[in-house]
């Protein structure tokens, strides 16, 4: 039995706030994610369900109020300084702004050369053959022109490659990206998924990619990888790529992809906007049991007020947090004509 | 169909510290009453400044260097300013973008339409105004009793660019010019918006033009669209056409580099290289560095717009 | 480093300023070796207007007016920049300190710097003036005293720079990079606030000088005839320069060079300052 190079476990984060009147927000309630070697992961979600929150405490950035953090089975909230500091350097993290994750005035060599010193104790004629390597690995060639030029001579595509040329400094095994290209030109952002695509497959590294766009979620985790869906700190639909894009079944998915923009100007014309309840989800109290998606759910029913869906399991490939999960009409893409294939 | 507004070979530079930034090179089109315009390009591709030159509200260090602006026969960008307060915001309106700080954040919404009203000495009475501002509000499916005493830190991104274009609607404009209109919204709010213009246009007669960054939203809202790339428009023509099947080599690696859930993930793939910089853009075609048909000739001079059938026209050598 | 540096030249500001301040600190430096110091009154040349013998007059007590000046910018300028020196050094350890730090470190550090910012420096100058009357100081432990006045803003400042440039993300990176906290102080966090620093150093220059004439005046500092503000003190309340036309030329020479002096400092920061600003905030 493979022991998962991450797990989460019952991770729970609140953000408290004001010293007498104490205001709660949940930000993540009871997450639970295994991470396998080489897995492809996708955490889908929008502005403000908690998806930063979760890569950030997934790679120690941040600490849960509950839950259980494991790094290759080690439970790293409750070890010692000294085997965390070993473990640090396998887990590393890509910021979603690259203007603001590398030293406006260090050398692109710089940028590269300090943390492979440290960390993998080269010099001289071995650590610019290093770091020529990490450039052109991810796509930043010809390397020899980049070593002496400072950030802000590249774009953002160019910086945001750097800024994962740097997490790779420390040979990581897993790498947590949070919105890697929200922030990149529309044209360069499938180079950066390709790029990652290509860590996973070629050295290894087990990738897990936090975005709000399904599209792009979908092209890096085609055949292979999973997505997991979050929703107001919750995830409600977790499972194999392919499948739950096919099949999708908690309503919130199902919305997400058909406002999913559609670049096809016939399909995107005849697509029809999913109408919700309401769109603003509200505040929660703490111990409150309820479906998050309930206010908005156009099939929702008095039990998804009163009591908490658990992610069921559909087969093995397929989970659900939803009640109605095996009721609901069945799945039309509603840019489908005649039964075009995604 | 009737041409509602023509631009003409409009350049404009801004000037900074390092040279100038040549961000408006020469653009052309013509777009018609009561259609929707797409005019679409990445980050620092000049579309915001064709919008920009077009309305006149270009920042202080930027100059139009040259071009004209031709709506009703008069070229607006020499018009002296009584005569162009007639027509700004009553003829032709700007939507800017939800996401910059377009609403005053001390002002309750109301008041913003109030100031509006007032900056344009209509003798409107107090009760009409409120009036059409609740139509309008309501228009933008809105519930004008939450939304109008607001103040715009309490307003969502959607309400917010929802209130905008309410804002745009005041005068019954017979065009209407929008900056972003989805961006920084989230996927859901977008498809509203993109509902919501293409309701408008229809129960208002409208001309929509706008600017964006998101292929997908003109291929759902336009009629029409062009490329921009470099401060150049590289391609127009029929939104469909141009998306199904474009010419310029541009225009098809945007098309390729898309990331929708239609796309085949086997032939997605982005364009290689980094965008131009406008302070020194490259010669000739400013896309021939990234090309994959470069030919010698791109390397010299611009090419022309070649006219294809169809009303379609490419800038690139592939179609002498 | 040559990045830094070229701007600096390129900014007239900057260039003024700094031609200004090179005058000052060559007189300072070499001035008294090839002018020689004589003190020695001879009152039949009271107050003869400039000259060629005497480039700048003579004053009450028939002295030539540009030794003393020249002499006197040694102690002038030495003061200032050695009591600027110190209140970088210290403002600048104390704001990175309570910047990097969090806790009860911080809080406290926050508490001594805001009793520094608060109490009004002029009055405890005086109080110290009598505290020291009877001691004589050397010009270390002045310029000691003068940087006490001096580092609280600085350090507030600095930890205000430090705090958030502690939360930009590259500083998490270098962190996950686990390349510890020397490095991040030192190559992360210092070259982004040696520009400041060095700024700052310029503007306290100002400040430095003013309190320094405002020692000598109080007598706090070591009595030097030829420190201008002493000189000024003479011309002003004890030669009674200002009540006849023809000494008038003695205050305003020792005003003019005052004034110059600050001046030029002040143009040097704010080139710098033009300089820097906008190339921090360069996006290109």
């Amino acid at each position: 039995m493979e022991i998962p190079v991450l797990e989460l476990e019952g991770i729970t984060k609140i953000f408290s706030r004001g010293y007498f009147k104490k205001k709660y927000v949940i930000a993540l309630e009871n997450i639970n994610l295994k991470i396998n070697k080489q897995d492809r992961w996708a955490i889908i979600g929008e502005s403000g369900m908690g998806k930063t929150t979760l890569a950030r405490i997934a790679c120690l950035l941040e600490t849960p109020t509950y839950g259980k953090i494991k790094w290759f089975g080690k439970d790293i909230l409750n070890i010692s300084k000294k085997e965390l500091l070993f473990l640090r350097t396998k887990v590393q993290y890509v910021h979603q702004d690259p203007y603001a994750s590398l030293h406006p005035s260090r050398t692109i060599y710089d940028t590269l050369a300090d943390p492979l010193k440290k960390n993998n104790k080269i010099r001289g004629k071995g650590l610019e053959r290093k770091v020529e390597e990490l450039l052109n690995l991810v796509g930043l060639t010809p390397s020899s022109y980049f070593l002496n030029k400072y950030p802000h001579h590249l774009s953002g595509g160019g910086r945001q490659r750097l800024a994962i040329a740097k997490a790779l400094t420390a040979n990581p095994e897993i790498l947590i990206a949070d919105e890697p290209i929200s922030m990149i030109d529309m044209s360069l952002r499938a180079t950066i998924i390709q790029i990652l695509k290509i860590l996973n497959k070629e050295l290894g590294l087990s990738i897990i990619l936090v975005l709000h766009d399904i599209g792009a979620a979908r092209f890096f985790a085609t055949d292979g990888g999973k997505i997991a869906i979050l929703y107001s700190g919750r995830i409600v639909e977790k499972g194999e790529c392919d499948e739950i894009i096919n099949t999708p079944l908690h309503p919130y998915t199902r919305t997400l992809i058909s406002a999913s923009p559609i670049s096809d100007p016939d399909l995107a014309q005849k697509k029809k906007v999913p109408e919700l309840k309401s769109y603003n989800p509200p505040k929660r109290e703490l111990g409150s049991k309820m479906c998050p998606f309930s206010h908005a759910c156009l099939y929702s029913q008095e039990i998804c007020f009163n009591e908490d869906p658990a992610l069921e399991s559909i087969n093995d490939k397929h989970e659900v947090a939803c009640f109605f999960w095996n009721s609901l009409p069945k799945w039309v893409p509603p840019w489908s004509c005649k039964g075009r294939e995604i | 169909m009737r041409t509602i507004l023509s631009v003409n070979n409009l350049r404009a530079v801004y000037l900074v510290r390092e040279g100038t930034i040549k961000a408006c090179d020469g653009v052309s089109f013509d777009v018609e009453e009561n259609t929707v315009y797409a005019i679409v390009g990445e980050s620092a591709s000049g579309k915001s400044t064709i919008i920009e030159a077009m309305t006149l509200t270009l920042p202080p260090n930027s100059k139009i260097l040259e071009g004209e602006v031709i709506y009703q026969g008069k070229n607006l960008l020499k018009l002296p300013e009584n005569e162009l307060r007639k027509i700004r915001w009553t003829e032709i309106a700007l939507v800017p973008q939800a996401a910059q700080q377009s609403l005053n954040p001390t002002m309750k919404i109301i008041d913003h339409f109030f100031d509006t009203v007032n900056a344009h000495d209509s003798n409107w009475k107090s009760d009409e105004i409120i009036k059409k501002i609740e139509e309008l509000i309501s228009l933008v499916r809105l519930d004008p009793k939450n939304v109008l005493y607001s103040f715009p830190h309490q307003l969502s991104g959607g309400m917010k660019q929802r209130v905008l274009i309410a804002l745009s609607l005041i005068f019954n404009p017979k065009i209407l010019i929008l900056d972003e209109p989805t961006s920084a919204l989230d996927v859901l709010t977008q498809a509203h918006i993109i509902q919501l213009l293409k309701n408008l246009k229809k129960e208002l007669n409208l001309t929509l033009i706008f600017v964006t960054h998101d292929i997908a939203v003109a291929a759902e809202l336009s009629d029409r669209i062009s490329v921009v790339y470099a401060g150049n428009i590289v391609e127009n023509g029929p939104t469909r056409d141009v998306l199904k099947n474009p010419k310029h080599p541009y225009t098809q690696g945007l098309v390729n580099s898309i990331m929708s859930l239609i796309s085949d993930p086997e032939k997605i793939k982005g364009i290689p290289g980094d965008p131009p910089s406008l302070l020194n853009p490259p010669s000739g075609c400013r896309f021939h560095p990234r090309c994959p048909y470069i030919m010698e000739e791109c390397k010299k001079e611009k090419p022309p717009m070649y006219f294809l059938n169809n009303n379609r026209n490419v800038a690139c050598y592939l179609y002498k | 480093m040559k990045d830094f540096i070229r701007p600096i030249f390129k900014n007239i500001k900057a260039l003024i300023g700094f031609i200004f301040l090179s005058i000052f600190i060559l007189m300072a430096s070499i001035g008294p070796l090839f002018i020689p110091l004589n003190l020695t009154s001879n009152f039949a040349e009271r107050y003869q207007p400039p000259s060629l013998k005497h480039p700048y007059g003579t004053d009450y007590f028939g002295i030539d007016i540009f030794q003393q000046i020249v002499h006197g910018a040694r102690s002038v300028i030495g003061l200032s920049v050695l009591a600027s020196l110190f209140a970088v050094i210290i403002g600048s350890i104390v704001g990175i300190i309570r910047g990097y730090l969090g806790g009860v470190i911080s809080k406290l550090l926050d508490t001594i710097i805001t009793i520094f910012l608060v109490i009004p420096s002029f009055p405890a100058l005086l109080i110290m003036a009598a505290i020291f009357s009877d001691k004589s100081l050397n010009i270390i432990a002045v310029a000691l005293i003068i940087a006490m006045w001096l580092w609280a803003p600085l350090a507030k400042q600095i930890s205000a720079q430090v705090l958030s440039i502690k939360s930009k993300e590259f500083i998490e990176t270098s962190r996950m990079l686990n390349l510890g906290t020397p490095y991040i102080l030192f190559k992360d966090i210092m070259p982004l606030l040696i520009p400041y620093i060095f700024i700052n150093f310029i503007t306290q220059l100002k400040g430095a000088m003013e309190f320094s004439v405002g020692l000598m005046f109080l007598g706090l500092a070591k009595f030097d005839p030829t420190h201008w503000g002493v000189m000024l003190n003479y011309a002003l309340y004890q030669a009674g320069a200002l009540y006849t036309p023809r000494g008038f030329h003695y205050p305003v020479i020792i005003m003019l060079h005052i004034i110059l002096l600050i001046y030029g400092g002040i143009l040097f920061a704010q080139g710098i300052e033009e300089v820097y600003n906008p190339k921090l905030r360069r996006y290109e």
